[in-house]
């Protein structure tokens, strides 16, 4: 039995494809790291099937993730004051973010499955701030949604946040 | 794939980075997006609340929003600020009271409000009581009420969330002169929930009984209360005994609690003390090892060299701090202190060497380009800074200024009061050197004496010296924004922009003597030295996306009209122009700064 770790893994995205990446940077996801450490390295197999992300998506991702393999594991929250979060965004990963609205969701939705909680932050930053400033009517275009509300349910919510406000 | 087919879990995770006003927003957008921003909005709940049948209502109105969003389980804070007048012909008076009459109720003192008997109590509260019930993740109520704080409240917490905090200001035990202590307020005072109390403690209380809050003060904090975190105490009629604010009380209060575990410690300490630098002295006896954050607010009028020891033994006796916000007559050489023991630590720092504007100051010495360079050296970790910055007419020591505070590695928050010197200072200095400093550059114009209604105003001010303090208060956007350029473009680090900058001017001060002969100065400096703050608008930090906003300004009314003495200076100044508006007002701009 060999007592080397692997260094490289094989994810395999949805559709089949393969893609080979060092193990540190598959292990900036928590769920791959994970399954790593609880399956030993003489039990796993170097493929990893990631099943619920597709080939582009699953690319983009691991470009980030090399991109980001030397940072430094997130600070717990130690200062309460620190609670307030912000949204800025470093400049590389708004660059990496400016993607069409699609991506944005694939990208998010693939990082909440892989729990890479970095890469999750800076996605919901950009919806965020996509969102912020905006009127119910521009949101709703900008993010095609369907108000499901009835004219009378619309009202009484606007009337609850408005009294809200005031207090 | 769009946004609403996240996962509910992920929208609301979105909604965590926005604030309250864009989540009500989003609130209205769709279903999906409502109770995602719901768990957010509905985090903290206020009751605000005059009377019985307010209380009444209020609760109502939460407990229907609650019902319809099924938020009972997102509230973790409960924010209450009521008043409950307890006799029948109170209850009227409150019910029927102008809008400003109502802010008093709400302003009203513990002392000045009974307990109620038990009944009336109960009654009074039990909306509040059973909407609590129904809050499953409550962590923090709030209450700030001159009422006494409610045993049935009290009751409901033990029983649904025994791990509530509770926090009270306007803190105040009423049954002190009772042969034996009301049982609610023994039940409050021993309560595992009360986590803090703000009190304004009294050496005789209104009818001039001796008031012996600050004694139970004493002995709550000193176990009865065993969860008890953080106390505040003022001593409200400072004029009986002002000297209980100095050290004999710390000393009272150190045989009471812990020092050594002491976390954050605020110290108000007026100079009517007799010796600040004593006090200052003993202060270093406490051994406050825990110690993360100070708040210093001292004045001493006539500040000796005794004084400034002390000060800097006290600062390089503590233990290395996160914050420090100190308001004190000081040199800026405290400085050195400040850094030397607590640099390396320091997130947080504020200091103000000049803490009362409305004094004459003829020798301040102001902090000068290698104070800032200091900080700027030892303070690696430094994100939060507030200090008085000298203005020289935008010269290029003065833009020194603004480009090392850019280059703080972690600097986001900074406030910065400009500090243009004083006419008492500028006249000082000109006595003591033979050949005027400023004069160098003075005009025939600007060497006559400043007169205001033909009379000469103060020996030796010129018009030049007018003319000066004119360029260094005028303060607009634009020079606020250049401001904002050089210190925002100085960031190396992308990771840590500047987010908010203040600047604002000193206020203008005239010795009582010549205060009424210069109002019309007075004014005008204060029109021309507006206040400035921008805030970081978006995700990106170009300096262009920076919300401005104008500073508060005093809306005395101008005079129309200038004095011809002090019109010919602000016309030297800011010359008329074929599109001006005739109206000194409007006709102001500011000085641009020296750029090479």
């Amino acid at each position: 039995m060999s007592e080397t770790k692997i260094q490289k893994l094989t994810l395999v995205a949805n559709d089949g494809n393969k893609i080979e990446v060092d193990r540190q940077v598959a292990e900036k996801s928590v769920l791959i790291k994970n399954m790593l450490d609880d399956l030993g390295d003489e039990q796993m197999s170097t493929e990893v099937p990631i099943p619920n992300v597709n080939d582009t998506v699953l690319k983009k991702v691991i470009e980030w993730c090399e991109h980001h393999k030397n940072d430094p594991a997130a600070p717990q929250d130690d200062d309460s004051d620190s609670r307030k979060k912000t949204t800025d965004i470093d400049e590389w990963d708004q660059k990496f973010m400016q993607v069409d609205q699609e991506m944005l969701f694939e990208i998010i939705l693939a990082s909440n499955y892989l729990d890479i909680k970095p890469l999750l932050d800076v996605g919901c930053k950009t919806v965020a701030n996509m969102i912020k400033g905006k009127s119910p009517e521009e949101i709703r275009k900008t993010f095609n949604i369907t108000n499901d509300f009835t004219p009378e349910e619309e009202e009484q919510i606007r009337r609850e946040n408005e009294w809200a406000e005031d207090r | 794939m769009s946004l609403q087919s996240l996962p509910l879990e992920v929208l609301q995770h979105i909604c965590s980075y926005l604030g309250h006003k864009d989540l009500r927003v989003v609130s209205t957008t769709s279903k999906e997006c409502q109770s995602a921003a719901n768990v957010h909005l509905l985090c903290r709940i206020d009751i605000k609340a005059l009377g019985r049948e307010e209380l009444q209502s209020d609760v109502g109105r939460w407990r229907s929003i609650l019902e319809r969003t099924v938020g009972f389980a997102y509230v973790n804070q409960v924010f209450i600020t009521a008043y409950m007048p307890c006799e029948e012909d109170h209850i009227r008076e409150v019910d029927t009271a102008a809008p400003e009459v109502r802010k008093g109720f709400f302003a009203l003192d513990s002392n000045k409000v009974p307990l109620m008997n038990i009944d009336e109590e109960n009654d009074s509260w039990a909306p509040l009581a059973q909407l609590i019930h129904q809050l499953p993740a409550l962590s923090d109520v709030h209450f700030h009420c001159a009422n006494q704080f409610p045993r049935t409240l009290l009751d409901t917490l033990h029983h649904k969330v025994p791990l509530c905090k509770l926090p009270i200001s306007k803190f105040h035990l009423r049954s002190l002169y009772e042969p034996y202590m009301d049982p609610r307020e023994v039940a409050l005072i021993k309560s595992p929930c009360l986590n803090g109390v703000q009190a304004s403690c009294r050496r005789f209380d209104s009818q001039d009984r001796v008031d012996y809050n600050q004694d139970a003060l004493y002995r709550i904090a000193s176990g009865l209360a065993p969860n008890l975190r953080i106390v505040k105490s003022y001593l409200a009629d400072w004029d009986a005994n002002r000297s209980a604010l100095n050290s004999p009380r710390l000393i009272i209060w150190e045989a009471h609690i812990d020092f050594s575990k002491l976390e954050i410690l605020s110290l108000r300490c007026y100079e009517e003390y007799s010796n600040i630098a004593e006090w200052l002295r003993s202060m270093q006896n406490y051994a406050l090892d825990s110690l993360r954050t100070l708040r210093m607010y001292v004045t001493e009028r006539s500040p000796d060299e005794q004084y400034y020891q002390s000060f800097d033994s006290f600062i390089r006796s503590l233990k290395p701090l996160t914050c420090l916000m100190i308001r004190a007559n000081l040199r800026p050489n405290a400085l050195e202190a400040i850094v030397e023991r607590h640099g390396p630590s320091l997130r947080v720092l504020s200091f103000d060497h000049f803490p009362v504007d409305h004094v004459p100051d003829t020798g301040r010495p102001q902090i000068e380009l290698h104070h800032v360079q200091l900080l700027q050296k030892h303070c690696p970790l430094l994100a939060d800074l507030t200090l008085r910055i000298p203005r020289s007419k935008g010269d290029a020591q003065e833009v020194m200024f603004y480009k090392t505070l850019g280059s703080f590695p972690r600097l986001q928050v900074l406030r910065l009061t400009l500090d243009s010197p004083s006419y008492a200072f500028v006249l000082k200095n000109n006595n003591n050197s033979s050949l005027l400093l400023s004069d160098v550059s003075f005009d025939e114009f600007d060497r006559q004496p400043f007169s205001m209604q033909g009379q000469v105003i103060m020996d030796g001010l010129c018009n030049g010296h007018v003319r000066d303090s004119f360029i260094n208060r005028a303060m607009d956007e634009k020079l606020a924004r250049s401001i904002l350029e050089i210190i925002s473009t100085g960031k190396r680090n992308p990771q840590f922009p500047i987010k908010h900058l203040e600047l604002k001017n000193r206020t203008p001060y005239f010795s009582h003597l010549a205060r009424d002969r210069l109002l019309q100065l007075g004014h005008v400096e204060e029109h021309i030295g507006e206040s400035w703050s921008f805030h970081s608008g978006s995700g990106d930090n170009k300096h262009e996306n920076f919300v401005a906003k104008q500073g508060y300004h005093s809306s005395i009314i101008r005079p129309p009209v200038l004095d011809p003495g002090l019109d010919a200076v602000f016309r030297k100044t800011w010359p008329r122009r074929d599109n001006d508006t005739g109206h000194w007002q409007q006709d102001w701009h500011s000085f641009p700064l020296f750029t090479t």
